[in-house]
């Protein structure tokens, strides 16, 4: 994927998810376990 | 393996596009004739891609101002504002740009890149939020790089994504800054403010707009496009440059929050580095009184960009969503529009060709900037080029060409 289709990804996530990903969460992210963990701690985060 | 091996997937990419003669990224105007021709190669070229807005390079009160501080004051100030001093020069014009925007308070910088980093990474820190438009210019992603507050991005000139976001981050403490530009350099669209500013209110937020190719160019005074879309007294920071309209080079921010003067001892990017000459200075202010008093250079900028606009979208060309100072040509592919760049300069006309990632659709630009300066003429014979190259090209059908009206 080229740099524009992973930020249009991500934006996609985040409104799948109702979060936003912050760059330094993202800059962190390289596999799908990454993706999945850093969704997943913002989802619950959101809910706290 | 060398230190370098990590670019060795974009040297192939480099190598490859400057191969083509001339090498677009190695452009050398050998003479510069006015503020709108120049000489490529021994042919006289019109300058098209040059962000001199107002064509000030060349203006000779500009000049002449800036040559007599030059004898009187010297070539640099050799040092940084905090650890060497200010000039009286660089307070003037501070207390200029303040007065000109109607704000109590104004910081200049060397180089408006180092305004975005020097404010973006100074105004918030550890436990802020930065919500920047995701096609923001390089120095605003640089900036919030070099800070400790937490990005997030919302979707290109979208105040509903912008309005969700903050949303998400109502309870959240800390204190948050939108950042948005006036005009957007790549396709020249300009930013939704006054529904940006309505949702800046509501969620209540900093405002932040980097006006660097809008200063000049928008609202009845050139102040931009808070002035424009009426939503100044929402925005609580302007950054800007000198290297557009104002012909020279630098950077500020101007704002009327109390206490703004602790960053001038807090900001790196504005203690650490020289100041500006006094010569820069001096032909800095002279252009903002021009801009400031000449309401017909404004007037002779929109006309000249309608008129390529226009023209370019009435050939059938791809152009951006409306009609402002960049107007950009979007291509399919890479190597035609290398073609297209470079046929062109060979019939006389220099743009900038913008090519992804540094683009925001994913195409490749052909990227013009218009002048006060250029002619009727000028812009008729680029709409000309671009009519006929693009036919060449199988871009546009053949039997295209510009309007017989428009030539005349
Ligand atoms: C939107 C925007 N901000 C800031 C800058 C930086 O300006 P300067 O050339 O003064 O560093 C530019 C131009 O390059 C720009 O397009």
């Amino acid at each position: 994927m080229d740099s524009l289709a992973i930020m249009n990804f991500m934006l996609e996530i985040e409104d799948r998810f109702d979060i936003s990903i912050p760059l330094d969460r993202a800059a962190d992210i390289a596999t799908v376990d990454d993706l999945v963990s850093a969704v997943e701690s913002l989802v619950k985060q959101e809910k706290a | 393996m060398s230190i370098l091996a990590k670019f060795s997937q974009l040297k192939q990419t480099y190598d490859k596009l400057s191969s083509v003669q001339p090498n677009p990224f190695a452009v050398t105007f050998d003479q510069i004739l006015s503020s709108t021709e120049g000489v490529v190669e021994g042919r006289r070229t019109i300058l098209l891609g040059t962000n001199n807005y107002l064509g000030l390079t060349m203006d000779p009160d500009c000049i002449e101002q800036s040559v007599q501080a030059l004898r009187q004051q010297g070539t640099g100030t050799t040092g940084s504002r905090v650890a060497n001093g200010s000039y009286a020069s660089h307070r003037a014009l501070e207390q200029d740009l303040a007065k000109f925007f109607k704000r109590q308070h104004c910081m200049v910088f060397s180089t408006g890149y180092q305004a975005n980093l020097g404010m973006l990474s100074t105004l918030v820190g550890r436990g802020d939020h930065l919500i920047l438009d995701a096609d923001s210019h390089a120095s605003i992603y640089d900036g919030a790089r070099l800070g400790h507050a937490e990005v997030i991005r919302f979707r290109h000139s979208d105040p509903d994504d912008l309005y969700k976001r903050l949303r998400r981050l109502k309870d959240v403490p800390g204190s948050k800054l939108i950042v948005v530009e006036g005009i957007y350099s790549m396709l020249g669209d300009l930013a939704p403010l006054r529904e940006i500013a309505q949702v800046k209110r509501e969620m209540g937020a900093y405002l932040m707009v980097d006006e660097a190719h809008s200063m000049g160019v928008l609202g009845e005074h050139g102040r931009g496009l808070a002035e424009a879309a009426g939503v100044e007294a929402d925005v609580d920071f302007i950054v800007g440059t000198f290297s557009k309209s104002l012909g020279s080079v630098g950077g500020f921010c101007v704002a009327d929050l109390e206490g703004f003067d602790v960053l001038r001892v807090a900001c790196r990017p504005y203690m650490f580095t020289a100041s500006l000459p006094p010569s820069i200075i001096a032909s800095t202010r002279q252009a903002l009184r021009r801009l400031g008093s000449d309401k017909a250079l404004r007037t002779r900028l929109s006309t000249n960009a309608e008129r390529l606009y226009r023209g370019l979208r009435e050939l059938g060309l791809q152009v951006g969503p409306q009609a402002s100072p960049i107007v950009s040509v979007a291509l399919e592919d890479q190597e035609l529009a290398v073609r297209f760049w470079n046929a062109l300069l060979q019939g006389g006309l220099y743009l900038n060709l913008a090519l992804p990632p540094a683009t925001p659709t994913n195409m490749p630009l052909l990227r013009a900037s218009i002048s006060a300066a250029h002619s009727r003429r000028q812009i008729d014979r680029a709409i000309e080029l671009f009519a006929e190259v693009a036919v060449k090209l199988g871009v546009l059908p053949a039997g295209v060409s510009a309007p017989v009206a428009l030539v005349a």
